[in-house]
């Protein structure tokens, strides 16, 4: 017979790391023409932080996206960066590039409001120029901007920008504020689990994250997509110990013969397996987060499997607490549920 | 007592005519890698589980580490390489880029000529035909979901291309 059920997990995560000093950098320069490099430490592992940084830098330059190269995580060539660890570069990195976008505005503001006779605090950027807030008349393309401080006031339109999160020492107890700031997802799994033989059908996941501003919500989507992916995978059928006896959940020896050494006994789920993901995003607006952004990498994948197992438990009134959730774990607890139920003269479920 | 043997091989690799002598146990993918330095095809779990190294070989989609690279005399050999330049994408590559279908990268050419091979043999898949097309891809990151939509995207532009 197969039951059908549904499951709800929630999870909270933080997104800098406040136990250990760690420092993001950025380096920008606006050439002569306007166009802007970006150096940052920050590694792109597929997340797609070059992608969002160089928006960062275009936004608040007001300069089209495509004027703007980033070189990152080169040792030889790009300033320090700590990591892409603990989903922190969107938000640190992005600090970092903000501080060193503000000290380019410094430089061509000071351009032109010599050139225009204006008050420097009184220029505003965007659209490709500066221009004076209470005269629209007034503006001096960046362009322009860039080329007069290069070749006239003699000062090179460049930033350095750094950001250190907070570095909060833990209490006597080991107890502490771990993060900057935290983001939050929350995951719904609709199983289908089939009671002769324990396989489970994920049918549909639904995942939110309030991941603060979405600065590239494509990419927003298919973090969370990945993330559902890998959740599911790692709770009905990946194992580092797939052949072992299990004794209450405890592998009794962890034998490196028995580890998969292969995609195909790992099991990482294909194309076929997945199953319908929904993915949506509050932007629950950080005011310390760059564009109000906070983070959206490694949680995506972190209450799935929690989802799923809840479902199972509301498919079938089995109770997995040792991931994966394989047909054998859950057909010994679908028996274990009728015996007890039988012995109590319960109805199983 | 064990001797390596060795093949003269021709075939055509994405257009253009090789000739090449190579040692029979040479997979097609290493040729490819290290001799040709065509490095498109990845090279991932080497026993054809993920299929980062897929190219087409006479128009089929196969996992080039499984190939020996002796096998290709006088076959044709697609690899993405092949399949568009950056100033001139093929469809399969313009859709996977404009939504955002790859994330890391290293399964992405293996996707890619995945669905060519798909695409020509059946121009209008269904969402299900195109997971079939591509079930033999791992992808770790982007949870296939907008790889199909690319495919599927791509398969509408390739139609109405045709028209």
């Amino acid at each position: 017979m197969k039951k059908r059920g549904r499951g709800v997990s929630t999870v909270i995560y933080s997104l800098t790391i406040t136990n250990l000093p760690n420092p993001c950098s950025a380096n920008i320069q606006m050439k002569e023409d306007g166009s802007v490099v970006l150096q940052t430490g920050a590694c792109d592992i597929g997340q797609g932080s070059n992608t969002v940084l160089g928006q960062m830098v275009a936004e608040s330059l007001g300069i089209p996206f495509d004027t703007v190269t980033v070189y990152s995580a080169d040792t030889e060539r790009t300033p320090f960066d700590t990591g892409s660890v603990s989903s922190r570069l969107t938000f640190t990195a992005g600090r970092a590039v903000l501080a060193a976008v503000e000290e380019v505005k410094e430089i061509l503001f000071a351009t032109v409001a010599r050139k225009l006779q204006v008050k420097a605090e009184r220029l505003a950027i965007g659209e490709g120029v500066i221009y004076y807030l209470y005269d629209p008349e007034k503006v001096m393309t960046i362009a322009d901007a860039a080329f007069e401080a290069h070749f006239v006031d003699r000062r090179l339109p460049m930033g350095k920008g750094e950001y250190y999160p907070q570095n909060i020492p833990v209490d006597e107890f080991g107890q502490g504020e771990p993060s900057d700031t935290y983001y939050y997802l929350a995951t719904i799994a609709e199983v289908e689990v089939d009671t002769e033989t324990g396989v489970v059908d994920v049918l549909k996941m639904y995942a939110a994250v309030d991941c603060g501003r979405a600065i590239n919500p494509m990419m927003v989507e298919g973090q969370i997509q990945g993330g559902a992916m890998q959740a599911m995978g790692w709770a009905l059928r990946e194992d580092m110990y797939p052949l072992c006896t299990q004794v209450n959940g405890v592998h009794p020896e962890f034998n490196p013969d028995f580890r998969p050494d292969n995609f195909g006994d790992y099991a990482i789920a294909t194309a076929k397996d997945i199953p319908e993901i929904y993915a949506t995003w509050v932007e629950g607006i950080e005011p310390e987060g760059p564009f109000g952004a906070k983070a959206v990498g490694e949680i995506t994948a972190n209450s799935g499997a929690a989802a799923i197992v809840n479902a199972i438990y509301d498919a079938t009134g089995v109770r997995i607490y040792d991931l994966p959730a394989t047909p054998e774990k859950i057909l010994r607890g679908i028996k274990e549920e009728q015996a007890a139920g039988s012995s109590s003269g319960n109805q199983p479920r | 007592m064990f001797t390596m043997s060795r093949k003269n091989i021709c075939f055509c690799l994405n257009g253009e005519d090789i000739e090449a002598t190579v040692d029979d146990s040479l997979t097609l993918l290493d040729f490819l890698r290290e001799k040709l330095h065509v490095t498109s095809a990845k090279k991932s779990c080497k026993q054809g589980d993920c299929g980062a190294c897929t190219v087409l070989l006479n128009g089929k989609a196969v996992n080039a580490c499984l190939i020996l690279a002796a096998s290709v005399n006088r076959k044709e050999v697609l690899t993405a390489e092949g399949l568009g330049t950056p100033g001139n994408l093929h469809p399969v590559q313009k859709a996977f880029v404009e939504l955002g279908a790859s994330q890391c990268g290293y399964c992405t050419p293996g996707f890619i000529m995945a669905a060519k091979a798909l695409l020509d043999k059946n121009p209008n898949p269904t969402y299900e035909e195109v997971k079939d097309g591509l079930s033999g891809n791992l992808c770790r990151c982007t949870g296939y979901t907008k790889p199909i939509e690319a495919v599927l995207s791509a398969a509408k532009e390739m139609r109405e291309a045709g028209k």
